[in-house]
Protein backbone atom coordinates (compact mmCIF):
# COMPACT_ATOMS: atom_id res chain seq x y z
CA UNK A 1 0.00 0.00 0.00
CA UNK A 2 1.21 3.27 -1.16
CA UNK A 3 2.16 5.66 1.77
CA UNK A 4 0.03 9.07 2.18
CA UNK A 5 2.90 11.83 1.69
CA UNK A 6 4.50 13.40 4.59
CA UNK A 7 2.29 16.84 4.06
CA UNK A 8 -1.06 14.91 3.82
CA UNK A 9 -0.59 13.35 7.31
CA UNK A 10 0.92 16.49 8.85
CA UNK A 11 -2.19 18.59 7.64
CA UNK A 12 -4.57 15.66 8.51
CA UNK A 13 -2.78 15.69 12.04
CA UNK A 14 -3.40 19.30 12.75
CA UNK A 15 -7.23 19.02 12.27
CA UNK A 16 -8.46 18.69 15.75
CA UNK A 17 -11.78 19.16 15.73
CA UNK A 18 -14.80 17.04 14.96
CA UNK A 19 -18.02 17.74 13.66
CA UNK A 20 -20.94 16.00 15.77
CA UNK A 21 -24.59 16.69 14.94
CA UNK A 22 -26.76 18.39 17.31
CA UNK A 23 -27.77 15.23 18.64
CA UNK A 24 -24.59 14.05 19.56
CA UNK A 25 -23.61 16.81 21.59
CA UNK A 26 -23.58 16.80 25.38
CA UNK A 27 -22.56 19.55 28.12
CA UNK A 28 -19.40 19.88 28.74
CA UNK A 29 -18.27 19.47 25.02
CA UNK A 30 -15.99 22.63 24.13
CA UNK A 31 -16.03 24.05 20.67
CA UNK A 32 -13.34 24.50 18.23
CA UNK A 33 -15.36 26.77 16.16
CA UNK A 34 -17.31 29.84 16.42
CA UNK A 35 -21.46 29.03 15.90
CA UNK A 36 -23.33 32.19 14.54
CA UNK A 37 -26.96 32.43 13.70
CA UNK A 38 -28.65 35.12 11.76
CA UNK A 39 -32.21 35.17 11.25
CA UNK A 40 -33.43 37.53 8.72
CA UNK A 41 -30.62 39.92 9.14
CA UNK A 42 -30.19 39.68 12.78
CA UNK A 43 -27.85 38.11 15.16
CA UNK A 44 -29.54 35.23 16.99
CA UNK A 45 -26.26 33.61 18.69
CA UNK A 46 -23.18 33.78 18.80
CA UNK A 47 -20.94 31.44 20.29
CA UNK A 48 -17.44 31.81 20.13
CA UNK A 49 -14.47 29.53 19.82
CA UNK A 50 -13.97 27.32 23.41
CA UNK A 51 -16.94 28.01 24.66
CA UNK A 52 -18.18 25.24 26.99
CA UNK A 53 -21.72 23.59 26.15
CA UNK A 54 -24.64 23.22 28.77
CA UNK A 55 -27.29 22.03 27.98
CA UNK A 56 -29.35 25.36 27.61
CA UNK A 57 -26.81 25.82 24.79
CA UNK A 58 -27.55 22.82 23.18
CA UNK A 59 -31.44 23.07 23.11
CA UNK A 60 -31.62 26.64 22.03
CA UNK A 61 -28.83 25.31 18.56
CA UNK A 62 -31.35 22.66 18.29
CA UNK A 63 -34.19 24.67 18.31
CA UNK A 64 -32.26 26.98 15.91
CA UNK A 65 -32.19 24.64 13.79
CA UNK A 66 -28.21 24.17 13.60
CA UNK A 67 -27.26 20.83 12.36
CA UNK A 68 -23.84 20.33 13.54
CA UNK A 69 -20.49 22.36 15.10
CA UNK A 70 -17.21 21.29 15.14
CA UNK A 71 -16.06 20.68 18.54
CA UNK A 72 -12.48 20.39 19.88
CA UNK A 73 -10.73 16.80 20.40
CA UNK A 74 -7.19 16.21 20.87
CA UNK A 75 -4.98 15.68 18.13
CA UNK A 76 -4.27 12.27 16.83
CA UNK A 77 -1.17 10.44 17.97
CA UNK A 78 1.20 9.86 15.20
CA UNK A 79 1.28 6.14 16.04
CA UNK A 80 1.23 3.62 13.33
CA UNK A 81 -2.07 3.12 13.80
CA UNK A 82 -2.72 6.38 12.87
CA UNK A 83 -0.35 6.63 9.82
CA UNK A 84 -2.41 3.29 8.65
CA UNK A 85 -5.36 5.17 8.89
CA UNK A 86 -4.07 7.64 6.56
CA UNK A 87 -2.39 5.70 4.33
CA UNK A 88 -5.54 3.32 3.65
CA UNK A 89 -7.32 6.81 3.56
CA UNK A 90 -4.96 7.99 0.69
CA UNK A 91 -5.40 4.61 -1.13
CA UNK A 92 -9.48 4.71 -1.34
CA UNK A 93 -8.97 8.66 -2.48
CA UNK A 94 -7.07 7.20 -5.49
CA UNK A 95 -9.38 4.60 -6.27
CA UNK A 96 -12.40 6.95 -6.07
CA UNK A 97 -10.94 9.58 -7.91
CA UNK A 98 -8.17 8.29 -10.39
CA UNK A 99 -9.08 6.80 -13.71
CA UNK A 100 -6.59 4.04 -14.58
CA UNK A 101 -5.26 5.26 -17.58
CA UNK A 102 -5.13 8.95 -17.29
CA UNK A 103 -4.68 9.83 -13.49
CA UNK A 104 -7.33 12.34 -11.90
CA UNK A 105 -9.27 14.48 -14.24
CA UNK A 106 -8.15 18.48 -13.33
CA UNK A 107 -11.39 19.42 -12.71
CA UNK A 108 -11.35 16.95 -9.46
CA UNK A 109 -7.63 17.19 -8.70
CA UNK A 110 -8.45 20.48 -6.10
CA UNK A 111 -11.42 18.60 -4.50
CA UNK A 112 -8.77 15.07 -4.20
CA UNK A 113 -6.19 17.33 -2.46
CA UNK A 114 -8.89 18.72 0.07
CA UNK A 115 -10.06 15.68 1.20
CA UNK A 116 -6.47 14.13 1.07
CA UNK A 117 -5.67 16.86 3.20
CA UNK A 118 -8.18 16.50 5.32
CA UNK A 119 -7.29 13.31 6.52
CA UNK A 120 -9.45 10.13 7.92
CA UNK A 121 -12.79 10.83 9.70
CA UNK A 122 -11.61 11.61 13.40
CA UNK B 1 -32.49 -4.76 -24.64
CA UNK B 2 -34.73 -4.91 -21.45
CA UNK B 3 -38.47 -3.82 -21.95
CA UNK B 4 -38.41 -0.53 -23.04
CA UNK B 5 -39.75 1.74 -21.14
CA UNK B 6 -41.98 5.25 -22.28
CA UNK B 7 -43.86 7.91 -20.82
CA UNK B 8 -47.19 6.16 -21.53
CA UNK B 9 -46.18 3.42 -19.06
CA UNK B 10 -45.57 6.01 -16.26
CA UNK B 11 -48.77 5.77 -14.40
CA UNK B 12 -48.84 1.75 -14.92
CA UNK B 13 -44.94 1.93 -13.38
CA UNK B 14 -45.90 4.18 -10.56
CA UNK B 15 -49.02 1.97 -9.42
CA UNK B 16 -46.72 -1.08 -8.99
CA UNK B 17 -44.12 1.15 -6.43
CA UNK B 18 -45.41 2.60 -2.60
CA UNK B 19 -47.89 5.42 -2.76
CA UNK B 20 -45.89 8.47 -3.06
CA UNK B 21 -46.25 9.93 0.85
CA UNK B 22 -48.89 12.73 0.57
CA UNK B 23 -46.72 14.64 2.84
CA UNK B 24 -43.98 15.87 0.84
CA UNK B 25 -46.31 17.60 -1.15
CA UNK B 26 -48.04 18.85 1.69
CA UNK B 27 -44.74 20.20 2.86
CA UNK B 28 -43.75 21.39 -1.02
CA UNK B 29 -47.18 23.61 -0.89
CA UNK B 30 -46.01 25.02 2.63
CA UNK B 31 -42.20 25.89 1.30
CA UNK B 32 -43.69 27.87 -1.71
CA UNK B 33 -46.88 29.92 -0.11
CA UNK B 34 -44.81 30.95 2.45
CA UNK B 35 -46.68 29.54 5.08
CA UNK B 36 -44.53 27.37 6.90
CA UNK B 37 -45.11 27.25 10.62
CA UNK B 38 -44.87 24.68 13.52
CA UNK B 39 -48.42 25.00 13.51
CA UNK B 40 -48.70 23.67 9.73
CA UNK B 41 -46.03 20.95 10.26
CA UNK B 42 -47.75 19.25 12.99
CA UNK B 43 -50.53 18.70 10.98
CA UNK B 44 -48.62 17.68 8.43
CA UNK B 45 -46.52 15.01 10.73
CA UNK B 46 -50.02 14.41 12.97
CA UNK B 47 -51.29 11.76 9.89
CA UNK B 48 -48.19 9.60 10.08
CA UNK B 49 -47.30 7.56 13.14
CA UNK B 50 -43.92 7.09 12.40
CA UNK B 51 -43.05 10.75 11.94
CA UNK B 52 -45.18 11.58 15.23
CA UNK B 53 -42.81 9.38 17.02
CA UNK B 54 -39.51 10.64 15.60
CA UNK B 55 -40.37 14.44 16.54
CA UNK B 56 -41.60 12.98 20.24
CA UNK B 57 -38.18 11.43 20.29
CA UNK B 58 -36.02 14.10 19.38
CA UNK B 59 -38.20 16.60 21.16
CA UNK B 60 -37.51 14.02 24.49
CA UNK B 61 -33.75 13.90 23.87
CA UNK B 62 -33.37 17.42 24.50
CA UNK B 63 -36.05 17.13 27.57
CA UNK B 64 -33.58 14.69 29.20
CA UNK B 65 -30.54 16.76 28.49
CA UNK B 66 -32.36 19.53 30.80
CA UNK B 67 -33.84 16.80 33.05
CA UNK B 68 -36.85 17.81 32.19
CA UNK B 69 -39.80 14.71 32.23
CA UNK B 70 -40.83 13.18 28.48
CA UNK B 71 -43.72 14.84 26.61
CA UNK B 72 -46.23 13.30 24.70
CA UNK B 73 -47.79 16.70 23.24
CA UNK B 74 -46.48 16.50 19.74
CA UNK B 75 -46.39 20.45 18.98
CA UNK B 76 -45.20 21.15 22.06
CA UNK B 77 -42.11 18.37 20.62
CA UNK B 78 -42.50 20.12 17.62
CA UNK B 79 -41.90 23.73 19.34
CA UNK B 80 -38.90 22.54 21.07
CA UNK B 81 -37.06 21.17 17.67
CA UNK B 82 -38.18 23.49 15.98
CA UNK B 83 -39.18 23.55 11.62
CA UNK B 84 -35.78 23.08 10.29
CA UNK B 85 -35.32 19.03 12.11
CA UNK B 86 -39.42 19.25 11.62
CA UNK B 87 -39.02 19.61 8.14
CA UNK B 88 -36.32 17.41 7.71
CA UNK B 89 -37.97 14.49 9.88
CA UNK B 90 -41.32 14.24 7.53
CA UNK B 91 -39.24 14.46 4.64
CA UNK B 92 -36.91 11.35 5.53
CA UNK B 93 -39.09 9.05 7.11
CA UNK B 94 -42.05 10.57 4.27
CA UNK B 95 -39.88 9.13 1.63
CA UNK B 96 -38.14 6.11 3.48
CA UNK B 97 -40.58 3.93 2.27
CA UNK B 98 -41.15 4.56 -1.11
CA UNK B 99 -37.05 4.39 -1.68
CA UNK B 100 -36.34 1.93 0.38
CA UNK B 101 -39.19 -0.94 -0.25
CA UNK B 102 -39.64 0.86 -4.26
CA UNK B 103 -35.94 -0.60 -4.54
CA UNK B 104 -35.79 -3.19 -2.38
CA UNK B 105 -31.73 -2.21 -1.71
CA UNK B 106 -30.49 0.14 1.46
CA UNK B 107 -27.63 1.75 -0.79
CA UNK B 108 -30.04 3.22 -2.79
CA UNK B 109 -31.95 5.15 0.32
CA UNK B 110 -28.51 5.40 1.96
CA UNK B 111 -27.04 7.39 -1.17
CA UNK B 112 -30.61 9.44 -1.70
CA UNK B 113 -30.25 10.41 1.77
CA UNK B 114 -26.58 11.65 1.05
CA UNK B 115 -27.22 13.40 -1.73
CA UNK B 116 -30.06 15.41 -0.10
CA UNK B 117 -27.38 16.44 2.89
CA UNK B 118 -24.66 17.27 0.70
CA UNK B 119 -27.62 19.41 -1.36
CA UNK B 120 -29.06 21.08 1.64
CA UNK B 121 -25.56 21.78 2.75
CA UNK B 122 -24.45 23.50 -0.19
CA UNK B 123 -27.17 25.23 -0.33
CA UNK B 124 -26.79 27.04 2.77
CA UNK B 125 -23.15 28.34 0.81
CA UNK B 126 -25.21 29.90 -2.04
CA UNK B 127 -27.39 32.44 -1.97
CA UNK B 128 -31.09 32.53 -3.41
CA UNK B 129 -31.21 28.67 -3.00
CA UNK B 130 -34.07 27.09 -0.57
CA UNK B 131 -31.64 24.97 1.53
CA UNK B 132 -35.56 22.90 2.39
CA UNK B 133 -35.84 22.35 -1.72
CA UNK B 134 -32.74 21.21 -2.17
CA UNK B 135 -33.00 18.62 0.40
CA UNK B 136 -36.17 17.20 -0.95
CA UNK B 137 -34.60 17.61 -4.73
CA UNK B 138 -31.73 15.43 -3.39
CA UNK B 139 -32.99 12.99 -1.60
CA UNK B 140 -35.33 12.19 -5.05
CA UNK B 141 -32.65 13.01 -7.35
CA UNK B 142 -33.03 9.55 -8.18
CA UNK B 143 -36.52 8.04 -8.45
CA UNK B 144 -36.08 7.76 -11.85
CA UNK B 145 -34.32 4.00 -11.02
CA UNK B 146 -37.26 2.76 -9.32
CA UNK B 147 -38.85 2.31 -12.55
CA UNK B 148 -36.02 -0.24 -13.44
CA UNK B 149 -36.44 -1.87 -10.12
CA UNK B 150 -40.05 -2.44 -11.11
CA UNK B 151 -39.42 -3.15 -14.99
CA UNK B 152 -36.09 -5.58 -14.60
CA UNK B 153 -34.67 -5.15 -11.44
CA UNK B 154 -31.54 -7.93 -12.79
CA UNK B 155 -30.82 -5.81 -15.92
CA UNK B 156 -30.27 -3.37 -14.15
CA UNK B 157 -28.16 -4.37 -11.55
CA UNK B 158 -25.72 -5.89 -14.42
CA UNK B 159 -25.92 -2.54 -15.69
CA UNK B 160 -24.75 -0.86 -12.45
CA UNK B 161 -21.99 -2.99 -12.17
CA UNK B 162 -20.73 -2.86 -15.38
CA UNK B 163 -21.08 1.14 -14.99
CA UNK B 164 -18.47 0.90 -12.22
CA UNK B 165 -15.98 -0.35 -14.57
CA UNK B 166 -16.73 2.08 -17.46
CA UNK B 167 -18.78 4.83 -15.97
CA UNK B 168 -21.18 4.67 -18.42
CA UNK B 169 -24.59 4.12 -16.63
CA UNK B 170 -26.72 6.63 -18.42
CA UNK B 171 -25.63 5.22 -21.59
CA UNK B 172 -25.76 1.56 -20.73
CA UNK B 173 -29.47 2.66 -18.89
CA UNK B 174 -30.61 4.36 -22.38
CA UNK B 175 -29.85 1.33 -24.44
CA UNK B 176 -31.08 -1.59 -22.21
CA UNK B 177 -34.45 0.72 -21.37
CA UNK B 178 -34.79 3.29 -23.98
CA UNK B 179 -34.64 6.06 -20.92
CA UNK B 180 -31.97 6.61 -18.35
CA UNK B 181 -32.75 6.82 -15.09
CA UNK B 182 -32.97 11.36 -15.45
CA UNK B 183 -35.15 11.67 -18.15
CA UNK B 184 -37.78 8.07 -16.40
CA UNK B 185 -36.95 10.44 -12.49
CA UNK B 186 -38.09 13.61 -14.03
CA UNK B 187 -41.49 11.51 -15.65
CA UNK B 188 -42.35 9.84 -12.56
CA UNK B 189 -41.63 12.93 -10.66
CA UNK B 190 -44.42 15.13 -12.59
CA UNK B 191 -46.87 11.61 -12.26
CA UNK B 192 -46.67 12.51 -9.00
CA UNK B 193 -46.85 16.41 -9.80
CA UNK B 194 -43.82 17.45 -8.04
CA UNK B 195 -42.79 21.10 -8.91
CA UNK B 196 -40.78 21.83 -12.08
CA UNK B 197 -37.92 23.20 -10.19
CA UNK B 198 -37.85 19.43 -8.67
CA UNK B 199 -37.99 18.02 -12.42
CA UNK B 200 -35.46 19.88 -13.18
CA UNK B 201 -32.72 19.25 -10.65
CA UNK B 202 -33.67 15.56 -11.07
CA UNK B 203 -33.43 15.80 -15.14
CA UNK B 204 -29.91 17.27 -15.07
CA UNK B 205 -28.09 15.41 -12.17
CA UNK B 206 -25.65 13.98 -13.53
CA UNK B 207 -25.37 16.57 -16.66
CA UNK B 208 -21.67 17.33 -17.69
CA UNK B 209 -22.24 20.47 -19.64
CA UNK B 210 -25.03 22.92 -21.01
CA UNK B 211 -26.04 26.17 -19.26
CA UNK B 212 -27.76 26.36 -15.99
CA UNK B 213 -31.27 27.64 -15.98
CA UNK B 214 -31.06 27.79 -12.00
CA UNK B 215 -29.12 27.15 -9.12
CA UNK B 216 -30.85 24.05 -7.42
CA UNK B 217 -30.15 22.12 -11.09
CA UNK B 218 -26.36 23.25 -10.12
CA UNK B 219 -26.28 22.46 -6.47
CA UNK B 220 -28.16 18.94 -6.73
CA UNK B 221 -25.38 18.05 -9.82
CA UNK B 222 -22.79 18.86 -7.78
CA UNK B 223 -24.01 16.76 -4.83
CA UNK B 224 -24.22 13.49 -7.17
CA UNK B 225 -20.57 14.03 -7.12
CA UNK B 226 -19.65 15.21 -3.77
CA UNK B 227 -21.09 12.36 -2.11
CA UNK B 228 -19.01 10.12 -4.12
CA UNK B 229 -16.34 11.82 -3.32
CA UNK B 230 -17.21 11.94 0.41
CA UNK B 231 -17.52 8.35 -0.10
CA UNK B 232 -21.34 8.35 2.18
CA UNK B 233 -22.34 5.80 1.75
CA UNK B 234 -18.99 3.61 1.09
CA UNK B 235 -19.74 1.40 -1.85
CA UNK B 236 -17.16 0.49 -4.95
CA UNK B 237 -20.17 2.56 -7.37
CA UNK B 238 -18.46 5.71 -5.56
CA UNK B 239 -16.11 7.12 -8.67
CA UNK B 240 -15.25 10.39 -9.27
CA UNK B 241 -13.90 10.84 -13.37
CA UNK B 242 -15.12 14.04 -14.30
CA UNK B 243 -16.61 17.39 -12.30
CA UNK B 244 -18.98 19.42 -13.58
CA UNK B 245 -16.98 22.54 -13.03
CA UNK B 246 -19.91 24.90 -14.60
CA UNK B 247 -21.60 23.96 -11.90
CA UNK B 248 -19.16 25.01 -8.88
CA UNK B 249 -18.37 28.68 -10.97
CA UNK B 250 -22.17 28.94 -11.39
CA UNK B 251 -22.57 28.59 -7.75
CA UNK B 252 -19.81 30.96 -7.23
CA UNK B 253 -17.82 28.35 -4.95
CA UNK B 254 -14.34 27.21 -5.60
CA UNK B 255 -12.24 24.60 -3.36
CA UNK B 256 -9.81 27.37 -1.57
CA UNK B 257 -13.02 28.90 0.24
CA UNK B 258 -12.59 27.94 3.92
CA UNK B 259 -16.40 26.89 3.55
CA UNK B 260 -15.76 24.16 1.55
CA UNK B 261 -13.22 22.02 4.20
CA UNK B 262 -16.38 22.43 6.43
CA UNK B 263 -18.80 21.38 3.72
CA UNK B 264 -16.53 17.60 3.72
CA UNK B 265 -16.82 17.92 8.08
CA UNK B 266 -20.80 18.04 8.04
CA UNK B 267 -21.64 16.34 5.38
CA UNK B 268 -19.63 13.29 6.62
CA UNK B 269 -20.79 13.92 10.27
CA UNK B 270 -24.57 14.17 9.52
CA UNK B 271 -24.55 11.46 6.95
CA UNK B 272 -22.98 9.18 9.79
CA UNK B 273 -25.85 10.38 12.20
CA UNK B 274 -28.93 9.87 9.99
CA UNK B 275 -27.40 6.44 8.91
CA UNK B 276 -27.57 5.14 12.50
Amino acid sequence: MEQPSKEGVTQAALSNQRWLTVEQLVPGMVLARPVVVAARGVLAMKLGEGCELTASLISQMYARGIECVAIAIPPPEEDAAWLARCAAHAERLKLIFADGQSGIHPDCQPLYDLLLAQGPQR
Amino acid sequence: MSQAITAAQIPAIAERLPPFPRVVPELLDSLQSDTLSVDNLVRIARNDSVIAAAILSGANGLRRLRAQPDTADLFAAASLIGTNKLKQIIVKLGLNKLLSEGSGQAFFYEHSLAVAIVAQELAQLVPGVSADEAYIAGILHDIGQLAYFVVDAEAHRQIRQQAIGDGKLLALEAAAFGLDHCALGALLGSHWQLPPVILQAIQRHHDTGGEWTNKLQAVVNLAETLTRAFDIPMSPHNRVLSLNAAALDYLGLNWAMPEMADLIGRCRARFAYAGN
